[in-house]
């Protein structure tokens, strides 16, 4: 069973290998599995086992492919395909065309997903420093928001992080009485551009509850 | 001149000359694995540094298996091997001293 799985790892890899040397390549590594096949018949220790020896051949036979190349060789390649090219301007037209509706396409999606998903956002220089701080509780443990007294004593008392800010989906009245302003949505009442923590505002931050 | 080899060029260099002519016997003698051997074993011969031949078709066809591909050093392999070892031996040799060095 391990020599067919090892003959059959050979002959996948071979398709690798360039044509007119895939014989050759095939035969030496057959008849180096054939003497390792004849060495665990005659019960020799310290030898690899049949199919981890053929997977050598899968390194080897890309190597096969990559080992002629040359720059006149590429040259000679880039000449024969442009002729061909212009031969047939037809089939041509068409594939420069699918290639670049193609390429514009996803440069296009990816520029989205890049500025909305995996670009920090801005006023932050190290977002692998960013933490953000939920809350839970035992007897409810899902994620929650702290309210504004919370999160301006976080802010002030912590001695890990070297600053603190808050935001909010909407915005947010702030203050006691007459002594009150609204914070816009998306808000941050930190003073330092290098946050280390964020805390998502609760909409009754103005509750004198503090958590 | 000789060529500045690395250790695991020579680690096979070193095996076919001391009679492990095929690839199997360089594997188990030199314990690199049959992946690295077989392209390291090309790019020797296209350095010119070993030379292979297939075995007698016949002489295979009688033990009734596939012929091997046997290889061995060219003069220039063999120099290369000697400036290497000779490499390897000051270079060990000096971190030896520095070891002993450090210790002290």
């Amino acid at each position: 069973m391990t020599s067919l799985v090892a003959r059959l790892v050979i002959r996948v890899a071979g398709l690798f290998v360039p044509w007119g040397r895939r014989g050759e390549w095939r035969e030496e590594w057959h008849g180096e599995l054939a003497a390792l096949e004849y060495e665990h018949a005659r019960g020799t220790t310290g030898l690899p086992g049949l199919v981890t020896y053929a997977l050598g051949a899968v390194p080897h036979a890309p190597w096969m492919r990559t080992e002629g190349w040359t720059m006149d060789s590429m040259l000679q390649d880039l000449r024969f395909s442009t002729r061909v090219l212009l031969r047939s301007p037809g089939f041509t037209l068409v594939a420069a065309v699918t290639l670049a509706l193609g390429i514009g396409a996803n440069a296009s999606i990816f520029s989205l997903v890049n500025g909305l998903m995996f670009r920090s956002p801005a006023g932050i220089h190290e977002p692998d420093l960013l933490v953000q701080i939920p809350r839970s509780y035992e007897s409810a443990p899902r994620w929650d928001n702290f309210s504004w007294l919370a999160m301006e004593l976080i802010r002030d008392e912590s001695r890990m992080l070297s600053g603190v800010a808050g935001y909010s989906g909407r915005s947010l009245v702030i203050g006691r009485g007459t002594e009150i302003r609204q914070v816009p949505a998306s808000s941050s009442p930190a003073t330092t551009s290098r946050y280390s923590a964020c805390i998502l505002l609760s909409a009754d931050c103005c509750s004198p509850r503090t958590t | 001149m000789p060529r500045s080899l690395g250790i695991t060029s020579l680690q096979i260099l070193g095996a076919i000359r001391d009679h492990s002519p095929y690839g199997l016997e360089v594997v188990t003698r030199t314990g690199l694995a049959s992946g690295t051997v077989y392209p390291t074993l090309g790019r020797l011969k296209r350095s010119g540094l070993i030379k292979a031949r297939w075995e007698d078709q016949r002489a295979a066809e009688r033990e009734g298996r596939p012929r091997r591909r046997y290889y061995e050093l060219t003069a220039e392999g063999q120099l290369s091997l000697a400036e290497g070892a000779s490499r390897v031996a000051t270079l060990a040799a000096n971190l030896s001293s520095a070891a002993l060095g450090g210790a002290g």
